[in-house]
């Protein structure tokens, strides 16, 4: 059994009038990653983040944390923390009194926790005394992260870490979830916004309908997506031409040009089949984004 | 685990509306007995109510009497009922299980917590209707109806207790009138273990005190009567009687056991089993 701060092996969930929302996920995390668990809505992603906090009982497999596997309520949470789906408070007390009635259920006092820490990456300044219940969910999710880094955590589990927050915020968090990786943290999240799983995350894996599709390090990940950028002076032309050539998977119109991702044909191909329609071709530009890889292997799954 | 949960609930306008309203009610009854003379006695009928202004040791008894068949049930189940439902209705409850909290460690402080304030209300009834009494009635030996003997109906007569004696009888009914709660405590804090709408708790809560009374009220039921969670709610009155009875009230203690014990087994097995999806 090893020590990762991750392990999942064979684990299952299946809900009743739903199926298995979770089937046969096995998955490893090594110690100082930022790992992102990519999907679309309904994959399991969160099914597996609460498995893997014991809010949830498997239905078959495990889930373990530093080498341990997880029930609830076990010591070996005291190294995590925790954002699942949304920040919640009591919503008649304060900040401040939520993170310290949170730290002190656990049975320690105030004292052991890093709430100076906390407080300064909430940021909420004289806001932090006044009842949750008058906050803005960005000022909710700053709280949620604050409550998350109270411990210090060896491992974070952070379900979409930025909604709600404006761009600045969202920086603020990327920059966070960066130092708390370089302090030897290993950070597990999952995230709908792709071009910021592609900027914090070093490992990604993909799920849909509760099967791991594919899992490894980003570069591996954008590096099997071919992607080009066009801009033509005919985009609507150009349209017409491009959806009839074979292997062209996905079209966009992306101003002021058009994004296209390729299985198969070159880009000379591309050019070539333009200039024949008398399309002129103005740029053509690769592309490796996470977000094509996505799409990419949901489409074969599909298949 | 108490002592944070103790802070949840402390700091909120809805424990402190529940416990005024204990205060208010006894207050509003001595005043409306001090202004009125108190009910006069219906046919020559002799009834425990019918005394408060006798003493103000009466005052609490009555309040007691007022108070024990619906609002304090009502209480109790608010307290109960919103116990884990509440939390799970915020969303903090699977924060509060990850930080770590055992399972059983926070059904037993939420209970815990729930049993405080559902004896704190009924001790608010009796310490309000005992100071408001003395204050308006003075402080005189306790008037009780007299009968014939313990299983006697119809009271002969008046008769008084000591102050030290009717003290110790209303603390021991104060206490039997709290553990009359237990089994409606334990039943809505079952539902708050199933259900995440408080609403839904609480008022399963009401919902068992009020069909319990109303099949209490059926005579063609006969002694399955004896069963009913409420059957025994007023056997406390025995002990304001002369010769006093004992063997309802013993009744009523050993009654509430089976209802506890069943309904917290079901929370606990239910609670540990579930998923947190809230």
């Amino acid at each position: 059994m090893s020590d990762a701060p991750i392990e999942l092996v064979g684990l299952s969930k299946r809900v009743p009038n739903a199926g298995m929302v979770v089937d046969n996920l096995s998955l490893k995390v090594e110690a100082g990653r930022v790992f992102g668990l990519l999907g679309p809505n309904g994959a399991g992603k969160t099914t597996v983040l609460r498995m893997l906090l014991g809010l949830v009982h498997p239905t078959a497999g495990e889930a373990r944390l530093f080498g341990e596997p997880v029930r609830a309520g076990d010591s070996v949470l005291r190294r995590v923390g925790a954002l699942v789906e949304r920040p919640a408070f009591v919503p008649h007390l304060s900040g401040f009194d939520n993170l310290e009635i949170f730290w002190r259920a656990g049975g320690q006092p105030l004292s052991e926790s890093h709430i100076d820490d906390a407080l300064k990456i909430a940021g909420l300044g004289k806001a932090i005394r006044r009842k949750v219940r008058t906050y803005s969910t960005g000022m909710r999710q700053r709280l949620g992260i604050a409550q998350v880094l109270l411990g210090a955590p060896d491992l974070l589990l952070l379900d979409e870490p930025t909604v709600g927050l404006d761009p600045e915020e969202m920086r603020e968090t990327r920059n966070l979830i960066h130092d708390v990786s370089e302090r030897g943290a290993t950070v597990f999240l999952s995230s709908h916004i792709l071009a910021e799983v592609e900027q914090v995350c070093t490992h990604v894996a993909i799920m849909d309908r509760g099967h791991l599709v594919s899992s490894g390090s980003v570069a591996q990940m954008i590096g099997a997506a071919a992607s080009v950028y066009l801009e033509v002076d005919d985009v609507d032309k150009a349209i017409t031409v491009l959806g009839s050539v074979a292997g062209v998977e996905r079209l966009v119109h992306e101003p002021p040009g058009l994004s296209i991702m390729l299985d198969g044909v070159q880009r000379k191909e591309l050019v070539a089949a333009l200039v024949h329609a008398g399309v002129g071709v103005e740029t053509i530009t690769s592309r490796h984004r996470l977000e094509d890889a996505f799409l990419q292997m949901l489409a074969g799954e599909e298949q | 685990m108490i002592v944070v949960e103790f802070r949840k609930q402390v700091w909120r306008l809805r424990t402190y509306l529940a416990l005024v309203l204990m205060i208010a009610i006894p207050v509003i009854t001595t005043v409306a007995f001090k202004l009125s003379g108190g009910p006069k006695e219906q046919n020559g009928q002799i009834n425990l109510f019918d005394l408060g202004t006798r003493s103000g040791l009466n005052m609490p008894v009555d309040s007691l009497l007022v108070m024990s068949g619906f609002l304090l049930p009502v209480i109790v189940s608010l307290f109960a009922g919103s116990a884990i439902a509440e939390e799970a209705s915020w969303g903090s409850l699977r924060y509060l299980l990850v930080r770590p909290v055992s399972r059983s460690r926070l059904l037993t402080g939420k209970l815990g917590v729930a049993a405080i304030l559902a004896l704190v209300a009924t001790l608010l009834i009796t310490v309000t209707g005992l100071v408001g009494g003395v204050i308006a009635f003075g402080w005189h030996p306790i008037v009780i109806p007299s009968f014939t003997s313990a299983s006697a109906t119809t009271p002969i007569s008046l008769t008084t207790l000591s102050q030290g004696e009717a003290l110790a009888r209303l603390v021991a009914s104060t206490f039997y009138v709290a553990w009359c709660m237990t089994g409606i405590l334990a039943f809505a804090f079952m539902l708050s273990t199933i259900t995440d709408a408080a609403l839904g708790a609480v008022s399963g809560g009401i919902g068992l005190t009020v069909v319990s009374e109303i099949l209490d009220a059926i005579p063609p039921l006969r002694t399955s009567r004896n069963f009913l969670i409420t059957h025994y709610w007023l056997a406390w009155t025995d002990l304001f009687r002369h010769p006093v009875g004992t063997g309802e009230v013993i009744r009523g203690v050993l009654l509430q056991i089976p209802y506890v014990i069943a309904f917290l087994l079901v929370a606990w097995w239910w609670f540990h089993r579930k998923d947190i999806v809230s």
